[in-house]
């Protein structure tokens, strides 16, 4: 097989030092995590006690859905600021279904769930159909919401819920509450989703390059759509769950989720690079509910832990952005 | 035929926004005897002031192609430092002075990272504004405070006429003003516009594109510090996150704008007409005792519909660039 | 040969040992370049040759780059471009680089626009300052009217009307005529004459010989990224100097084989690509390699795009084996069978960020790869690209490679891979070696031919139309989105194939 001239000139494997640079950039993440926890828990011995580990894994998997609902908007290459109020809108209409309707537990969370999927559709509706940047959609969306909630509640919290609901939330399971199972149950679904599936798979082209993909056959439309959908579906679940081990639902119990699954997607679609933006997401999720509880050991008042999440999203993009150009200049220079 | 409804087209595509404001206005005067007297026209357009502001520094922005979210949580941040400085009973000017130069440090470390590192205007500014409502409750521990309880002569600022017009209104008119024919006169201005058409026409002549763009953030954050201070003057105390309803607005206001005068591209007139327009039909609705959770209901779908008007015939998914 | 090296002549611009990388492409390769002053000299080379980079290099566009770089005497590495403008020295694009919206004046005195006490743009003022460079170039063009509103030829006169703002004393020229109309290239050149005559140095790039005989004094040819001479016109033969760019003869080295030609696949009728041009029907048949031809803007690409249904359809029905199809979009295009390697690899083609094996199963997913179309088989997936990998014999350390690292001929593999991939039964390669290497460019032709031997139909558009001579079996050529000419292979020469190119009729032809 002599037909085809091999172009070997463009290989180049990578010397010592630009493969042990390339390793460091590419896990910086990782490596920056472990210092951390590492100097935390030297400091303050008790970040590492089970009893707080738990405690990070509880609030981590509370904000892990939206957080993976958003990222695979974010793949997909949409954006969705309406999460926080369809998380609280689910919430918000599931309690007052089995509180005021008296509604099973399981179909409350079934129509909250399901409103979720609806709005999702029509976030999802706007960008494909009326051609809207989803930044502006879902602005919007997030507004409309926000008086919907309030016409429901009349901006009066939900209480006093079902003790089944509760447990959902407040139960444990071998120490571990059942958020954290729930959390590792959606995970795994959307990792074998994105990463096993023509769906997922198409979701990542069709953010890595819209034209490429329409003009190889994939329904544009649907797939954006798609991502829209999920993420609406998703989203409720952080709020409902949020609620049950809250014991409680207010109209703002979505708003907390903002700024900390903002940063927790933004470092899921960094850490490897754009691949694997599940798992990224896992750990992002991780990282800055563990800096938000480290800074809570460390005695940091409330006030500053709210400009964490939002500095450790700005650092994300700057390091994705050095990432990405020392890796391309290392590949230039080889050649 | 064919060039007479092109003709329409073009006619609806550039006074569109103008007939349904007058429709609007002649609605909610038969619905309301109020709506239309001296008192409540006033009232609409000290109300549209901080947006109308903050929406011709968005307008600059837009222009070029970027955007820019950090307003809205600039403008809670100045509040919260205003009280702060009044609290401490600093004099006016130094509390004017402070404000601006907030929103002029922010737009200058905007501008260095977006400008001097490439990185997207998108997520620096929504970080920014992330930050800014951390740093606003830090400063401000979330508490509303009012102003009159410490320091009546600053309230002079708002409170005042100039002839038979509010201060604030002759503020954000003289800056219509300013804009206007700073972008449509000034060789400046126009290179703003250009950037946004054609960046590579700029450089290809051998202008500085980034300091010129760098120099628009820069000016567009002093513009979201005087935001800041009419807002908070406007409402006369620091409200917790006053900023997060101007994000809406004001976006909606640009865009609605981007739908009047020069079909399809942002303009001041238009923004203008775009940000009274919004507060038109929340001032509507309000005197006609609509339930307050209608308005912001209200606020979403209008900037859908703002948006839809422009985007629907494009044929094309817009992707957010990071 | 040109190696007149002669201590007298002026040498204004002088670029040594000049480099320049992109990711996965060498773009120029320790190249020397010099210009005397006064003279025309033509940069010449075939697509992807580095022609363009060399220039963004003397006018400062490109920065990071390796050699040494005098022009006029002075040190200008470190010049930026507003510095090399001071100079004397003026770019005119390829692109045209005009703001749309504003008016004719304003584009041509953009940078320089004369203001008034308060600082305002003095409109009139405007206007008059850019009157003269204008009717310099062109004399029909309204000053007043915004550049939207102009034709193409019209907004790269305006851009040949901005460089003279500049009062340049250098004047580089990057293929202006590829999208002048016959009336305008002649204005282009009067005016390039007077220019001459006034003593100011040209350096021109471009495709077409006669413009280069016509117009310039010396020549240098560069071939991927590599000087390869410069000579005086009088030198030079044609032959000599198109084998100089090629480096070889193509035909010789890319045998078309014999291959039957069948019953009809593919038969277009009445398909109106472009918005003003009369509708265009052509038949594709079993086993054919079909050329389109013309130059930029003559509507090639369009033809393309309108059967894949990448744009909306205006009319004109397609029918493939005799059956009628609807196309809508690409996906009811690839599911009748059609494959489309588009124009821009990089923005249509590939999905650059991705690795190799989720670019090359793209198309074919659900029908090869997915169990119940919804689970991907990893396996499979695996091994096929893997066997299609070492069947083309692609440069890359593995399929999990980013198609951005890759080099721009393996890219163009990995398109291709994807549709051989679909198995599809027509192909359509629309510029398909557009910037790649000479060896890159050789195993697309083959996988071409392959293509045509195993019973495809191939569409093949290109501008080169040496690789269009090489490869195809008929040949249509287009010109102003009209179909003008239909010719077989064996029975037409390069000359008569670029007469019919450049617009020329048929019975003026047999005059020639």
């Amino acid at each position: 097989m002599s037909k085809y001239s091999s172009d070997t000139k463009h290989i180049h494997a990578l010397n010592r030092r630009d493969a042990v640079a390339s390793f460091l950039i590419r896990y910086a993440v990782f490596i920056f995590f472990f210092f951390i926890y590492v100097a935390i828990a030297i400091y303050r011995p008790v970040f590492l006690s089970p009893a707080n580990l738990a405690d990070i894994l509880l609030t981590a998997s509370l904000v892990s859905f939206v957080s993976f609902g958003l990222s695979i908007v974010i793949a997909a290459g949409g954006i969705d600021l309406s999460f926080p109020n369809i998380a609280g809108y689910g919430a918000m209409l599931s309690t007052f279904l089995m509180i005021e309707i008296g509604y099973s537990v399981w179909l409350g969370i079934l129509a909250g769930v399901s409103v979720g999927l609806v709005i999702g559709a029509f976030n999802g509706l706007l960008v494909t159909r009326l051609y809207i940047n989803s930044f502006i959609a879902t602005l919007g969306t997030l507004f409309i919401l926000s008086g919907f909630l309030y016409w429901l509640s009349g901006g009066q919290s939900m209480q006093i819920l079902p003790q089944d609901f509760e447990y959902l939330g407040r139960g444990t399971l071998l120490n571990i509450r059942m958020p954290v199972y729930f959390m590792a149950g959606v995970f795994i679904l959307c990792y074998l989703f994105m990463e096993k599936t023509r769906w997922g798979r198409q979701i990542t082209l069709v953010g890595g390059n819209i034209e490429a993909a329409r003009l190889s056959g994939v329904n544009i439309r649907m797939i954006t759509l798609l991502s829209f959908i999920i993420c609406g579906l998703l989203s409720p679940l952080s709020g409902i769950l949020q609620a049950a081990s809250a014991g409680a639902a207010a109209v703002d119990i979505g708003n907390r989720f903002m700024v900390p699954a903002f940063a927790a997607a933004m470092m899921g679609t960094v850490i490897f690079q754009g691949k694997n933006i599940v798992l990224g997401t896992f750990f992002g999720v991780i990282f800055v509910e563990s800096l938000n509880n480290a800074s809570f050991i460390l005695g940091v008042s409330p006030e500053i832990r709210r400009v964490v999440p939002g500095i450790v999203l700005l650092a994300t993009i700057a390091f994705n952005y050095y990432a990405k150009k020392a890796l391309s200049e290392m590949r230039v220079h080889t050649y | 035929m064919n060039q007479k409804t092109n003709n329409w087209n073009k006619f609806i595509a550039n006074y569109g926004l103008l007939f349904a404001f007058i429709v609007a206005i002649i609605v909610f005067s038969f619905w309301s005897g109020h709506f239309l007297s001296w008192g409540n026209i006033q009232n609409i357009l000290v109300q549209t002031t901080s947006l109308g502001v903050c929406a011709f520094g968005l307008t600059l922005i837009m222009m070029m192609g970027e955007i820019d979210l950090s307003y809205a949580g600039l403008t809670g941040l100045i509040g919260a430092v205003m009280l702060k400085m009044i609290m401490a009973g600093y004099s006016p000017i130094w509390v004017v002075l402070v404000c601006l130069a907030i929103g002029v440090v922010s737009g200058l470390c905007i501008a260095i990272l977006v400008v001097g590192l490439g990185m997207s205007s998108f997520m620096v500014t929504l970080a920014a504004w992330f930050i800014y409502m951390g740093l606003e409750r830090y400063i401000g521990h979330g508490v509303t405070h009012w102003i009159y309880k410490y320091d009546e002569s600053i309230l002079q600022i708002v409170q005042g006429h100039l002839g038979p017009l509010p201060i604030p209104i002759i503020v954000m008119l003289g800056l219509f003003l300013l804009c206007w024919l700073f972008q449509t006169r000034t060789r400046t201005g126009q290179y703003i516009l250009a950037l946004g058409e054609n960046i590579e026409a700029v450089k290809e002549v051998g202008l500085k594109a980034k300091l010129i763009k760098g120099g628009t953030f820069v000016a567009a954050g002093l513009i979201f510090g005087l935001t800041g201070l009419i807002e908070t003057l406007r409402i006369g105390g620091s409200m917790v996150y006053s900023g997060r309803f101007l994000l809406v607005y004001a976006l909606g206001a640009v865009f609605l704008g981007s739908a009047a005068f020069k079909a399809g591209k942002y303009n001041f007139p238009g923004t203008l007409l775009g940000a009274l327009f919004f507060y038109t039909i929340i001032n509507g609705l309000t005197l006609n005792a609509v339930k307050f959770y209608y308005i912001p209901l209200v606020q979403g779908l209008f900037l859908i519909l703002a948006v839809a008007i422009t985007t629907v015939k494009r044929g094309e998914i817009e992707q957010v660039q990071f | 040969m040109g190696t007149a090296q002669n201590d007298n002549v002026d040498v204004v611009i002088k670029a040594s040992l000049i480099s320049k990388y992109f990711p996965g492409v060498v773009a120029l390769d320790n190249v020397d370049f010099e210009v005397r002053r006064g003279e025309s000299h033509a940069l010449v080379g075939e697509n992807g040759a580095g022609k363009s980079t060399l220039m963004k290099i003397l006018y400062r566009e490109y920065s990071e780059d390796t050699g040494r770089l005098y022009i006029d005497g002075k040190n200008a590495k470190d010049m930026d471009i507003r510095q090399i403008r001071e100079l004397g020295l003026s770019l005119i694009h390829q692109d045209l680089n005009l703001v749309p919206i504003f008016t004719v004046a304003h584009n041509i005195c953009m940078g320089v626009e004369p203001v008034n006490r308060l600082g305002f743009i003095d409109r009139k003022e405007l206007k008059q300052k850019a009157a003269p460079f204008l009717q310099e170039i062109s004399s029909d063009i309204d000053i007043d009217a915004r550049v939207q509103d102009l034709s193409i030829s019209q907004q790269q006169l305006v851009t040949v009307a901005r460089a003279l703002v500049a009062q340049p004393k250098f004047l580089i020229l990057d293929e202006p005529t590829a999208r002048l109309d016959q009336k305008s290239t002649e204005a282009l050149f009067d005016f390039l004459d007077r220019c001459k005559q006034s003593g100011i140095t040209i350096i021109y790039i471009s495709h077409r010989l006669e413009e280069i005989y016509r117009i310039c004094d010396r020549i240098t040819v560069l071939r991927d990224g590599k000087k390869i001479l410069t000579a005086a016109v009088e030198e030079l033969t044609q032959a000599e100097l198109v084998k100089h760019m090629v480096g070889r003869e193509l035909k010789k080295q890319v045998p078309k084989e014999e291959a039957s030609i069948g019953e009809v696949l593919l038969s277009v009728r009445d398909l109106h690509p472009m918005l003003k041009a009369e509708a265009i029907s052509f038949d594709l048949r079993f086993g054919e390699i079909l050329g389109i031809v013309g130059s930029i803007g003559a509507g090639k690409s369009e033809v393309a795009r309108a059967i894949f249904g990448a744009d909306r359809k205006r009319s004109g029905t397609i029918r493939l084996k005799g059956e009628k199809l609807r196309i809508r979009n690409p996906r009811g295009a690839i599911n009748a069978g059609i494959a489309l390697v588009p124009e821009e690899r990089r923005q249509q083609g590939l999905v650059i960020t991705e690795s190799i094996r989720k670019n090359m199963t793209l198309a074919a997913l659900k029908k090869k790869f997915c169990a119940g179309g919804f689970w991907i088989k990893q396996r499979e997936e695996k091994e096929a690209v893997k066997k299609s990998i070492k069947d083309f014999k692609m440069a890359t350390p593995s399929l999990e490679q980013e198609a951005r690292l890759l080099s721009g001929g393996t890219q163009q593999k990995v398109v291709i891979g994807k549709w051989l991939l679909s198995e599809s039964s027509i192909y359509i390669f629309d510029e398909p070696t557009k910037g790649i290497d000479v060896g890159g460019k050789h195993d697309i032709y083959k996988m071409i031919v392959d293509l045509a031997t195993n019973g495809a139909g191939v569409i093949f558009i290109s501008n080169e139309l040496d690789e269009v001579l090489a490869l195809c079996d008929r040949i249509l050529v287009m010109f102003r989105g009209q179909l003008v000419k239909e010719l077989v292979n064996k029975e037409v020469s390069k000359d008569e194939l670029l007469y019919y190119v450049m617009g020329g009729k048929d019975n003026e032809s047999k005059n020639k």
